[in-house]
């Protein structure tokens, strides 16, 4: 946890050198950020020269509006996350981009509290209340959320009535959110 | 107003967050968020929630042109041997200079002389908000199609500078038609800086930097010494 602390920390005052001017946080910000930032967009984009466009995206407005971040908004990835998620999202709504957006559905099997997550070691509060949602919560949760599809998308991946797609994330969210505060 | 309902604006915030929102929808709350800063609160609350479970995804490592691409779109870097990216940037700048041609001609020309640079100002690919003609020290701006905005909020220009410095104001955006704008003899390194362009309030930004979000950033394509 100390070592997630130091990370925020890092993070931090790399955008606080950024507000400054100083290039050299800038690149250190990005060679410590933009693996995790790229993995996100590609999972959501399926391509990763559109997730690498968006990336430059990202860090070009992050330079120029270092100031916009402040600790309401969590930590500094959590930040970066958002601004990087917002952008993906409204291309993958963009009806020219959905075109493109066609990479392979994950199978229902496929999908497990472990789907591209190793949550053990960092993050083992967030992997405990995921495993302890039910099947169906989890997966539609994971589906929006990482590989970004709408509601109809995944009730047509997963062959289940729309209503129920949109309990199980609610309820799904609402469990979560419950288990995170304990 | 209903917005002020808790249970109501939790919901939102959390379809929003996860991406499940119709893009009508989606578009309509970020404008809600703009005036109800508690649903603002609300979507960084479950940002807090869900972020971290992307953070755990396998990092997948950046093509190093990503980096190169960064640093010249924002004026530090020269452009590089041609690459497939580079040859794409010059396809994009060619298209550009089309549709800047086509657009130049089906408007009246403001000046006798011949503009020193353009720049074409897109949000989407392909799709012009404005075009910047620059022409000794005025700039003449058209616009194509307008991104979405407030009433209440304005598009403002700003200057890049090729060093690094802070962003430099050279006006506010037409929403309809041509406008003028005149900009200092002291900014020489205009042409080679790079241009961002920011939603700010009702007469710009109140602080002389950039206060909301920077929508997009462009390029000079120089057309005469």
């Amino acid at each position: 946890m100390s070592e997630q602390r130091n990370s925020d920390q890092q993070h931090l005052d790399w955008l606080n050198d950024m507000s400054m001017g100083s290039r050299q946080a800038f690149q250190s910000l990005y060679e410590n950020s933009s693996g995790k930032l790229l993995a996100i967009a590609t999972k959501l984009l399926g391509r990763k020269d559109l997730a690498e466009e968006v990336l430059q995206e990202v860090y070009i407005k992050v330079w120029h509006n270092p100031e916009v971040y402040h600790s309401e908004r969590g930590s500094v990835m959590t930040w970066l996350i958002s601004i990087l998620r917002n952008q993906c999202i409204d291309q993958l709504r963009h009806s020219k981009v959905k075109q493109k957006h066609k990479h392979k559905m994950p199978e229902p099997a496929d999908i497990s509290p472990q789907l591209d997550l190793d949550m053990s070691a960092s993050n083992q509060k967030l992997d405990e209340c995921m495993r302890q949602l039910n099947g169906e919560q989890r997966n539609t949760i994971q589906l929006a959320f990482l590989y970004g599809y709408t509601h109809q998308e995944i009730t047509r991946h997963l062959t289940a009535p729309l209503g129920s797609i949109k309990s199980w994330i609610r309820r799904g969210l609402e469990a979560l959110k419950r288990c995170l505060k304990s | 107003m209903r917005y002020h309902n808790e249970e109501l604006s939790n919901e939102l915030a959390k379809h929003y967050v996860i991406g499940t929102m119709s893009p009508l929808a989606r578009r309509r709350f970020k404008k809600l968020m703009v005036r109800h800063g508690h649903l603002q609160q609300a979507v960084w609350h479950w940002e807090q929630i869900l972020n971290p479970m992307a953070e755990e995804l396998a990092p997948v490592v950046p093509d190093s042109q990503v980096w190169q691409s960064i640093t010249e779109r924002l004026g530090w870097a020269k452009s590089r041997v041609r690459t497939w990216w580079a040859v794409s940037g010059w396809l994009a700048t060619a298209t550009s200079l089309l549709l800047v041609a086509y657009l130049w001609t089906i408007q009246p020309v403001v000046s006798p002389q011949q503009p020193q640079a353009l720049a074409v100002l897109q949000v989407e690919q392909n799709q012009p908000a404005w075009v910047v003609q620059k022409t000794g020290d005025r700039l003449s701006v058209s616009v194509n199609a307008l991104p979405d905005i407030q009433a209440n909020q304005d598009f403002e220009l700003w200057m890049l500078p090729a060093n690094g410095q802070a962003p430099i104001s050279l006006g506010l955006l037409p929403k309809t038609g041509n406008k003028e704008l005149v900009v200092s003899t002291q900014l020489p390194d205009l042409i080679q800086s790079g241009l961002a362009v920011s939603i700010e309030p009702e007469n710009g930004s109140p602080t002389g930097t950039p206060t909301g979000p920077v929508i997009l950033t462009a390029q000079w394509i120089e057309v005469s010494g």
